[in-house]
């Protein structure tokens, strides 16, 4: 800067006489046009300037003469009281220009119109309200208007918090009518089920299915009600005048049930017999208790066990190769079983002397069908009785059940 | 760096002047006022005594509007730094408010006094 300075001053100087050339910075003097310095200090020292050694003797003789013009300015008031206002509107316009010089700059650069938008008579209305009872925007609070739902399945208007319970009841969705459509499925199924049945009445995987039950039976002790046959449904239906009221409604029910779980193993039965094997080298294929299905899962399934799954397909396997074998088997059932109600007769006494002619009579009937065919399943029909007039001995009488007791493990150990 | 370059230029007007003082005397008093306080450095001491001044009576932002007001009417593609300062200097000035001038005017005219009697 200093040696910029120095170059107009020095080109212009040497056409004024008064005005030595001016040798500027002192850098620029020290490096390149050495001058004499040393005499400059005993003139600066009276004029006691902060850097001194900045300038030239040429330079500090013109201060002089600055200071000398200034100081008998300044002892006329009037100029003194001129030159302060001079001053004070300089430094104004000084302070203006920086301004301009900022806003220009902004306006040009683009960064200006965002301001200048919010300033005016603009800026009152988005000014925020401050009074009490109102928010920023100097509106009133509003009272919380109740959100109106209209169903989309009858078209009714519904307040908010009572629309999810509507929908559940009008269209079915939900927890409780999930379960009533499950329910629903079922009866469906079950009654295309029974048809099926009925026409596979005679069906010689009838007893397949038996057998599967029996040892679904074992499986799963008396907490299940008993599972029969079609022809043993029949049966009962013949029985039933033998039989007390209870336990022909209670027999009623578990028809019901069976039913429903003659529709899958009907489904199995309807199969070829190697279809049925292929089918069930894929999946799991035991018998659900609840939904009375073929479980469908992989034979990996950890909802049942290996256990089952054996018995299942030895139950539906052997069957279709050795159905011959069934008959002997089947027999020995009866006759095991067939001892129960004697012993029930002796133990029990007139209390249960109905359920023991039940017994009697079923097994009667049951000798008498195992003798004439082979499909029949006499001993399933036994322990159908057997179980359920073992329930109600528990019922009436708990302090005989031991011998019960004695028997029903007598009967399971016989089906097995 | 700023400082001095002003300081330095003051002196070059000075010695400038110096070969015209046949001249008129008022511009020249003026013009002496304006390079002694410059040389002395205490120009800047005002100036930025009469900024903080301006900013606390929020001149500033009034003439930041004035401005902006001048670029709005112009266009902002054809308005130059003189046709704003032209337009604006005459206002600005008006709008100082006249406690910061009176303090402003009072402190220069103290200390040209001590200077010119020292």
């Amino acid at each position: 800067m200093l040696g910029t300075l120095a170059t107009p001053i020095s080109g212009k100087s040497p056409s004024l006489d008064p005005v030595p050339t001016l040798k500027c910075s002192r850098t620029v003097n020290q490096k390149t046009q050495p001058l004499p310095v040393g005499k400059m200090d005993a003139e600066v020292s009276d004029n006691n300037k902060k850097q001194p050694d900045m300038l030239s003797s040429e330079e500090v003789d013109a201060l002089e003469g600055i200071n000398r013009r200034f100081q008998e300015l300044m002892s006329d008031p009037e100029i003194l009281n001129e030159a302060a206002n001079f001053l004070v509107e300089d430094l104004i316009d000084e302070m203006t220009i920086g301004i301009v010089f900022e806003v220009h700059r902004s306006a040009k650069l683009g960064v200006l119109d965002p301001e200048a938008d919010m300033s005016g008579e603009d800026i009152t209305k988005f000014k925020i309200i401050d009074d009490p009872g109102l928010d920023v925007f100097g509106q009133p609070p509003v009272i919380k208007k109740f959100q109106d739902c209209i169903c989309p399945s009858c078209n009714r208007g519904l307040a908010a918090s009572r629309f999810a319970p509507h929908l559940e009841k009008c269209m079915g969705m939900g927890r409780n009518s999930s379960r009533i459509a499950s329910r629903r499925i079922a009866n469906n199924s079950k009654e295309t089920s029974s048809a099926v049945v009925s026409e596979d009445e005679d069906d010689e995987w009838t007893i397949g299915g038996d057998r599967r039950r029996k040892k679904r039976d074992r499986s799963n002790g008396n907490a299940k009600k008993p599972s029969k046959s079609l022809k043993s449904d029949r049966r009962n239906g013949d029985s039933n005048s033998s039989f007390g009221g209870s336990v022909s409604e209670s027999l009623g029910s578990s028809s019901g049930n069976n039913a429903s779980f003659d529709a899958s193993s009907a489904a199995l039965e309807a199969k070829r017999p190697d279809e049925r094997r292929t089918l069930l080298s894929n999946i799991c294929g035991v018998i659900s208790e609840h939904t009375r299905k073929l479980c469908t899962r992989s034979l990996r399934c950890p909802q049942h066990s290996d256990e089952q799954r054996r018995a299942l397909r030895a139950s539906v396997l052997v069957d279709e190769t050795n159905f011959q074998s069934e008959i002997p088997e089947v027999q020995v059932n009866v006759e095991s079983l067939g001892l129960d109600p004697d012993d029930l007769l002796s133990g029990l006494g007139g209390g249960v002397g109905s359920l023991g002619g039940l017994g009697m009579g079923s097994l009667s009937r049951g000798s008498w069908e195992t003798e004439r065919s082979n499909a029949s399943s006499p001993a399933d029909s036994v322990s159908v009785s057997s179980s359920t007039s073992s329930k109600k001995r528990e019922k009436s009488s708990p302090g005989k059940s031991s011998n019960h007791k004695k028997k029903s493990k007598h009967s399971s150990s016989h089906e097995l | 760096m700023s400082r001095y370059s002003e300081r330095r230029k003051a002196i070059e007007a000075s010695l400038d002047h110096q070969n015209h003082d046949g001249k008129e005397k008022k511009v020249n008093s003026k013009r002496a006022v304006n390079q002694h306080l410059t040389i002395e450095g205490d120009k800047e001491k005002f100036k930025e005594l009469l900024r903080r001044r301006l900013i606390e009576c929020g001149w500033r932002d009034e003439l930041r509007v004035l401005c902006r007001d001048t670029i709005r009417e112009r266009g902002i593609h054809n308005v130059t730094v003189d046709e704003i300062v032209e337009d604006v200097t005459p206002k600005g000035r008006a709008l100082v408010p006249d406690t910061v001038k009176k303090e402003l005017l009072q402190k220069i005219r103290t200390y040209l006094h001590e200077k010119a009697f020292k």
